[in-house]
């Protein structure tokens, strides 16, 4: 009985772990997951259109220090022109599309694990930004969004009669 | 280089294999070499390999990896591009709010074909991308086996 039940034991501690395991996954990649719609007026480009993936993995990072936030977000391959950024309250929504050039449609792809195509990715924010301020550069495939903090001045105060 | 036959599983598997880039990093296998990568590295960049008459073209995500900082190797037939991407210093660690972004050391090979011309292999690098055109043999007369009687 003991053996049984020590391995019973034992089960349930790798269920645990397994279970803990997705989670933490779950909770780091959901939000990375995005989807790419396949560009309608591309017509040549069979590639967005039929083989490619239509998920990529979009990670972004907020870091915080004392007057600004950073956003990065590994966007690889696009053009810094292509993205549209724009802050919606406490949200910082970001467009953008990946286009398969026309040089690559000859030939015969093996293997496409990369998404084409438009997608938009929100990132909540965990503070209040000044958007006039906010400032983006795009280097080595990686977009980063500088937002000024928005300081307690500048929020109006309602006082109460 | 190894080829993906069709499959009608081909959505799920790519769900697969998205969802493999975090669960096992370096098990995005694309060839039967990739499945030893997990214990060396630590995540594994998405490529496109396309065939054409000239040569293969091998498209890798490398986003925040500066080029000099890409190794890329042939070892007899086993193309090997890695190399590594570090983050901001972690006395920082408080400040993120969100951190999705995978750092570490990556790792993915590929078993070229006979055919590839593996002195001839080019490499470019923009926007995080990395493209690697490898040219087929010019002339590859097939070999003739003569049968003794």
């Amino acid at each position: 009985m003991s053996s049984l039940n020590q391995i019973s034991n034992s089960l349930k501690d790798k269920l645990e772990n397994v279970t803990d395991g997705w989670q933490h996954l779950w909770q780091r990649a959901r939000h990375a997951i995005t989807h790419f719609t396949p560009l309608a007026n591309d017509e040549n480009d069979q590639v967005s259109r039929q083989v490619a993936s239509h998920w990529g993995v979009l990670p972004a990072e907020v870091f915080e220090n004392s007057d600004a936030l950073e956003v990065q977000l590994e966007a690889p391959g696009m053009d810094g022109d292509d993205f549209q950024i724009s802050v919606n309250q406490q949200a910082l929504s970001i467009k953008g599309k990946r286009s398969s050039s026309s040089a690559r449609t000859e030939g015969r792809y093996h293997v496409t694990e990369r998404a084409y195509g438009s997608f938009e990715r929100t990132i909540p924010l965990p503070c209040r930004v000044d958007d006039s301020k906010a400032a983006a550069k795009y280097r080595e495939g990686v977009l980063c969004i500088t937002l000024p903090k928005k300081s307690s001045e500048q929020l109006k105060r309602i006082v109460v009669e | 280089m190894s080829q993906y036959l069709y499959s009608p599983f081909n959505g799920l598997n790519q769900l697969h294999r998205e969802l493999g880039r975090f669960f096992e990093p370096g098990l995005t296998s694309s060839t039967a070499d990739d499945r030893t990568i997990t214990a060396q590295a630590d995540w594994s960049p998405e490529v496109d390999i396309k065939e054409t008459s000239e040569g293969y073209q091998l498209i890798i995500d490398l986003p925040g990896i500066e080029p000099s900082e890409v190794d890329i190797t042939v070892d007899k037939n086993l193309l090997s591009i890695s190399g590594s991407r570090t983050t901001n210093s972690e006395s920082d660690e408080k400040g993120y709010k969100r951190r999705e972004r995978v750092s570490g050391s990556f790792l993915r090979q590929f078993t070229l074909s006979d055919q590839a011309d593996s002195e001839n292999i080019r490499a470019k690098s923009a926007h995080g991308v990395l493209e690697i055109n490898i040219p087929k043999h010019a002339n590859q007369s097939p070999l003739n086996i003569t049968v003794e009687s």
